[in-house]
């Protein structure tokens, strides 16, 4: 039988009262994760190197597939390349600690390099065959490319935040909760109309979406920290990718 | 269930990390999450900010309260939200919500809330607090706002 949407509210209280307020905390790590990782050796570097691969794969592929850097090929081929020419280098990490830069910057700017390299590999390649042939080098702004780069990479975080919010909900049963969040903060419907639709009262609907949203934000921050930001620069990060977004 | 595709879905989803309406209600609402037995009482709600200009319950929730009477218990709430500990803060804002409960439901009008999306919120949050004739008549102003077509899907 399903569980009415009112006795989930009530679960959900059961079961936050249980697990106590720890979870809905922020998570007392800053670069720490990759930190931690790079002290564990060759199993942390692949640790690394499968969040990165997974993280960043999507926005630098969205990045050069709208810059004038996708006439040197397929956005995927491109990010891979550069992917297996940097992440076995040695010390390539603990350079980018030492830069103080977030990781999406210290990587686009990285991927800049790497596509001015293989752009120059390739004209030299054509001039060495067709030495008439005049070839056109693309070029990038650094600050723009950045700019640029934070808006792909938020739309991108964005998405695997919520993914990553709405699995964690359906996982503990708070599937409705999220369906709540998504009609407020995305369709824009209001606490009173869910209440209506979900029969519970408007309490608890702002209780539930409540719940959801601590989920949501939490995978943002997890996303953030392990992007570099510290806990005292996330409101501050946050404020920027919305900026980035904005058309 | 949505895959975010489109910036504006990811806008909207990144604005749900701020405070929707007065922060110190949010608190509100995760103190009712965790039931820790916190939250403002019937007492406390009638004997605090909104006894002001006289009997809480005959002027805001049985509907007897003059313009006056509203700017009185307004001027209190602020008081006591400006000055006041943790829980008092609490108490002022489930307060501020109230009486923007009986604005709507008696005098057909928003009190302190710039939008009636920011009223819904208020309203709302506030209601998961409150037991009894109080969130029968905060129940009733957000019944209002739909009614009258004031919580339109604006996000």
């Amino acid at each position: 039988m399903p569980i009415s949407p009112k006795a989930m509210h009530n679960r959900d209280l059961t079961s936050t009262t249980q697990k106590s307020s720890k979870r809905d905390s922020f998570p007392a790590t800053q670069r720490g994760w990759l930190v931690a990782q790079l002290a564990q050796g060759s199993a942390g570097n692949a640790r690394i190197n499968a969040y990165i691969m997974e993280t960043y794969t999507e926005p630098l592929g969205n990045y050069v597939a709208g810059s004038s850097f996708r006439s040197l090929g397929q956005p995927k081929d491109l990010v891979s390349g550069f992917f297996a020419s940097r992440l076995a280098q040695a010390g390539y990490f603990e350079k980018w600690i030492d830069s103080g830069l977030p990781l999406r910057r210290w990587l686009i700017n990285g991927f800049l390099f790497f596509l001015q390299e293989e752009a120059r590999r390739r004209k030299s390649e054509r001039i060495d065959t067709l030495s008439d042939e005049s070839s056109f080098e693309p070029v990038a702004d650094v600050s723009s490319a950045a700019e640029e780069f934070d808006r792909v990479w938020a739309a991108s975080m964005v998405r695997s935040a919520a993914s990553a919010a709405r699995e964690r909900c359906v996982q503990e049963g708070f599937e409705t909760h999220w369906e709540m969040f998504e009609k407020h903060f995305v369709g824009g419907v209001s606490y009173a109309e869910i209440a209506e639709s979900f029969e519970v009262s408007g309490g608890q609907a702002a209780s539930m979406v409540r719940t959801a949203s601590i989920r949501f934000r939490q995978a943002v921050v997890d996303l953030l920290l392990k992007d570099g930001a510290t806990e005292d620069e996330l409101d501050d990060e946050i404020a920027r990718l919305m900026r980035a977004l904005r058309p | 269930m949505s895959d975010f595709t489109d910036t504006t879905s990811n806008l909207r989803l990144l604005a749900a990390l701020g405070d929707e309406t007065d922060p110190v209600l949010v608190q509100v609402v995760d103190r009712a999450r965790r039931g820790d037995g916190l939250l403002p009482t019937r007492s406390a709600l009638e004997g605090g900010p909104l006894s002001e200009p006289g009997d809480a319950m005959e002027l805001f929730c049985m509907g007897y309260a003059e313009r006056e009477d509203y700017m009185l218990a307004l001027a209190a709430c602020e008081a006591l939200a400006a000055t006041g500990n943790a829980a008092e803060r609490e108490l002022a804002a489930t307060s501020i919500a109230v009486l923007e409960a009986s604005s709507i439901v008696y005098r057909g009008k928003r009190l302190v809330s710039r939008t009636d999306r920011d009223a819904d919120a208020r309203l709302a949050h506030a209601l998961s607090a409150l037991r009894g004739a109080w969130a029968r008549l905060v129940a009733s102003a957000m019944r209002a706002q739909v009614a009258r077509g004031g919580s339109r899907r604006s996000a």
